[in-house]
């Protein structure tokens, strides 16, 4: 069993492992070593762990077809199948579809600008001239409503 | 197997980006053992590598238009790994809370210590077996860092980088690994 001592070396020890240490403190560490029991120990012990630790993994060999059949399953989202299309082709198709989507938010705009709205194309004068006929009409109508309604009230004054 | 720029390996990214179904072989097949390894090594149930293992190619294949070859191509895939297998603690955590709601679900099984699973008798080498059990009994970050390390032989900055740690904390807790697993395993080791 490794002795649960504390030594300031230990830590270079596992640097040591590692290629980590500089000329200078590879020798000072060389020089402790002949003396400190413990750090002789961990020493052996961090070797031997490094040394054991390496080994292979026996893959299935229906691994790749595995993952082969898995990768023909996910369907791509679509910006990925569009990737039929040569780079250049999906790049300025984004572009153009931008610029338009750009004119016509600023055409929409100028459109509801006041120094247009001053001047009121020929359908609505149409519209407003309909309108002011219509108006007219109505208005002859209940003129002539409430003269009939006159009429009644003077034929029948007690029921009012 | 090294973290430096592999023009075979380069080669066979560049292929596998155009959709060339042989380069993605040829990829599958040069890093299933790592990631397989890995994986065991740091979930210590071999249940549930083939499945963990077969995630990882099918992230590092849905998004392998996005590798732009500066950093390693095994770094890159060791470092989707190490992210599915932290999800998958997260996931068990999870489990572990809610397992006495469903005490019949499979997952109020544990499998802490896969020493006294039946299924564990992946490595015929005593020690390397003893090394896997030993692992588990550690730390989540220690486990990572001595997988990492001397499982796959990452240099201290790539570890650095996969973890977000800095290049200390990667050190001390290398130090601490390697202490507590030579406490757990003084034995097996003095053997050797």
């Amino acid at each position: 069993m490794i002795a649960p001592k504390k030594c300031n070396y230990l830590k270079m020890v596992s640097r040591y492992m590692d290629n980590d240490l500089n000329e200078g403190e590879k020798k000072a560490l060389q020089t402790h070593l002949i003396h400190c029991y413990t750090c002789q120990k961990h020493f052996k012990a961090f070797l031997h762990l490094k040394q054991a630790s390496r080994f292979n993994y026996p893959v299935s060999p229906y691994f790749a077809p595995r993952v082969f059949s898995a990768l023909k399953q996910t369907t791509p989202p679509f910006w990925k199948q569009m990737a039929i299309l040569p780079e250049f082709l999906v790049k300025s198709g984004l572009v153009i579809a931008t610029l338009i989507l750009i004119f016509i938010a600023t055409a929409d705009i100028f459109n509801n600008s006041p120094s247009e709205m001053t001047e009121p194309s020929e359908n609505l004068i149409l519209i407003d001239e309909l309108d002011r006929q219509t108006t007219l009409v109505s208005n002859d109508q209940a003129l002539r409503f409430a003269l009939n309604s006159n009429d009644i009230i003077k034929d029948n004054p007690n029921e009012f | 197997m090294n973290l430096s720029r592999d023009v075979e390996t380069d080669k066979l990214i560049r292929e596998g980006q155009s959709g060339n179904s042989e380069a993605i072989d040829k990829l599958i097949r040069k890093y299933a053992a790592d990631v397989h390894r890995l994986i065991y090594s740091i979930m210590g149930n071999s249940d549930k590598v083939p499945d963990l293992a077969q995630e990882t190619f099918l992230r590092i294949f849905s998004r392998l238009d996005q590798y732009r070859f500066q950093s390693s191509f095994r770094a890159w895939i060791i470092q989707i790994a190490v992210n599915l297998c932290r999800d998958e603690f997260r996931k068990a955590r999870v489990r572990k809370i809610i397992s006495p709601l469903f005490p019949d679900s499979e997952d109020s099984i544990h499998s802490d210590d896969p020493g006294t699973r039946p299924d564990f008798k992946l490595e015929r080498n005593e020690t390397r077996q003893q090394i896997i059990i030993a692992l588990q009994k550690l730390d989540k970050s220690l486990r990572m860092v001595f997988t990492l390390r001397e499982i796959e032989g990452l240099p201290y900055e790539e570890i650095a980088r996969i973890l977000n740690w800095r290049l200390g904390t990667v050190k001390s807790r290398l130090f601490r690994a390697r202490k507590e697993l030579a406490g757990m395993l003084s034995h097996q080791l003095e053997d050797l």
